[in-house]
């Protein structure tokens, strides 16, 4: 089960991989594999790396940023570097408890719980909290910088091994382990369980995000063909309303006999201004136009004109007026006071019950 | 609906205001009411405004219940 978890994680992230050149690429994977073969625990180490496309992004990011040069005078490309800090970071922490549901495939099915940070063998140079470098350090606690050399951090033993075959940079290694770690321990501390608290707080963000999080069916079906797979395969929670709205039978009853003869006559007293509404609207539209089609048939004087066409147009104002209080008679004020009848039916004769 | 109102109202307001000054330049410029009724005279307008009042007053006549069989 490790070595096929192994290989597809290897397989896949060789696959994303695919933007860097391929003289890159091939470090980078040379350094994934001896990060592979120097973990004891390769589930754990599974876990904690968590997924192969949020490596090739971490990866990518940099690379992309540095165009895969060496930033530093120590011949080490950022990504290449990046990826040391994020093994580091690893394979010093606690492993990563599984965030997948029981029924989501998943590369860590088993075997978490069996990472212990104490049991680890892995070189950890003397800035071991340097996967953690967003995270901040106390002021008064030395770093990195302040208790060893350049020379000494051996990270540029590690990138060497990157650069070697899996088999040789494991026995490269091998030999520079253990006084590192006697060196970096007291000093990183204090700074790693800080960064540890926080990525905790951010795990449990996480966590709480994709809990809530829910892709309906009819989302998931509307994503285009060309989604990636990552995103087509995501889980797919059906949200489901687990509640039932059971009437209140004598309430509704009762309701209803109160609420119906009151609703219409209700909208019997609102059919009054309504319908007048209507007739005035219509009358005064129709003689404004007609006394603006009169003044030119009517009239020879053009101060006569300006008169009569002037109170056409304020009949016409008059009529456009009480139809549109018409409209609003009707739209507004009836079917409002029918769909408030029926809110509050609804909400006083009804209530919701857990569904079976 | 608050948008529409707000059409309605400026459309209302403008043409109010248009016909306002409109009657004003008119009755400034010599015309009275009494040419404005005699021109008007004969016209649909009128003949409408006739017809409509005399719909009201068959109404009222049904309406009142004291009228003599």
């Amino acid at each position: 089960m490790t070595d096929i978890n192994r290989q597809r994680f290897l397989s896949e992230l060789a696959k994303l991989l695919s933007c860097l050149r391929e003289e890159d690429r091939q470090r980078a994977m040379a350094a994934y594999t001896a990060l592979f073969d120097q973990a004891d625990d390769e589930q754990a180490l599974l876990m904690a790396l968590n997924s192969p496309m949020v490596q090739a992004v971490q990866v990518a990011r940099v690379y992309n940023s540095g165009e895969g040069e060496a930033a530093d005078g120590d011949g080490i490309p950022p990504y290449l570097q990046a990826i040391y800090d994020i093994g580091i970071a690893a394979l010093s922490e606690q492993p990563i408890q599984g965030q997948t549901d029981d029924g989501q495939f998943s590369l860590f099915d088993e075997g978490s719980e069996a990472a212990q940070a104490s049991d680890r063998q892995f070189y950890v140079p003397q800035n071991g909290d340097a996967a953690v470098s967003d995270a901040p350090i106390p002021a008064d606690v030395p770093t990195a910088a302040d208790t060893a050399s350049p020379e000494a951090d051996g990270m540029g033993e590690l990138a060497e091994a990157a650069d070697m075959a899996p088999e040789e940079s494991v026995t490269a290694l091998a030999g520079s382990e253990e006084p590192a770690v006697a060196e970096a321990a007291p000093s990183a501390a204090p700074a790693a369980e800080a960064a540890r608290t926080e990525e905790q707080t951010l795990d449990k963000k996480v966590s709480d995000f994709l809990n809530n999080f829910t892709l309906n069916t009819d989302e998931a079906d509307a994503l285009p063909p060309d989604t990636p797979s990552k995103l087509a395969s995501a889980p797919r929670r059906i949200t489901v309303d687990k509640t039932l709205r059971k009437p209140r039978v004598p309430l509704l009853i009762l309701y209803l006999l109160l609420a119906v003869p009151l609703t219409l006559a209700g909208i019997v007293v609102l059919l009054a201004p309504t319908v007048l509404s209507l007739a005035a609207g219509v009358l005064l539209g129709a003689t404004g136009v007609l006394g603006f089609i009169s003044v030119f048939s009517s009239f020879s004087l053009m101060c006569d004109m300006l008169v009569a066409a002037g109170a056409s147009m304020a009949l016409v104002a008059l009529g456009l007026l009480f139809l549109w209080l018409f409209i609003w008679l009707i739209a507004g004020a009836i079917a409002g006071l029918v769909r408030t009848v029926v809110d509050l039916g609804g909400k006083w004769c009804y209530k919701e019950v857990p569904a079976e | 609906m608050k948008k529409t109102w707000r059409f309605v109202i400026t459309l209302v307001l403008i043409l109010v205001l248009l016909g306002g000054i409109a009657i004003g330049v008119g009755f400034l410029t010599g015309s009275s009411l009494e040419k404005v009724y005699n021109g008007l005279a004969g016209s649909p307008v009128f003949t409408f405004i006739n017809t409509m009042i005399g719909y009201w007053n068959q109404l009222i006549d049904w309406l009142n219940p004291y009228l003599p069989v």
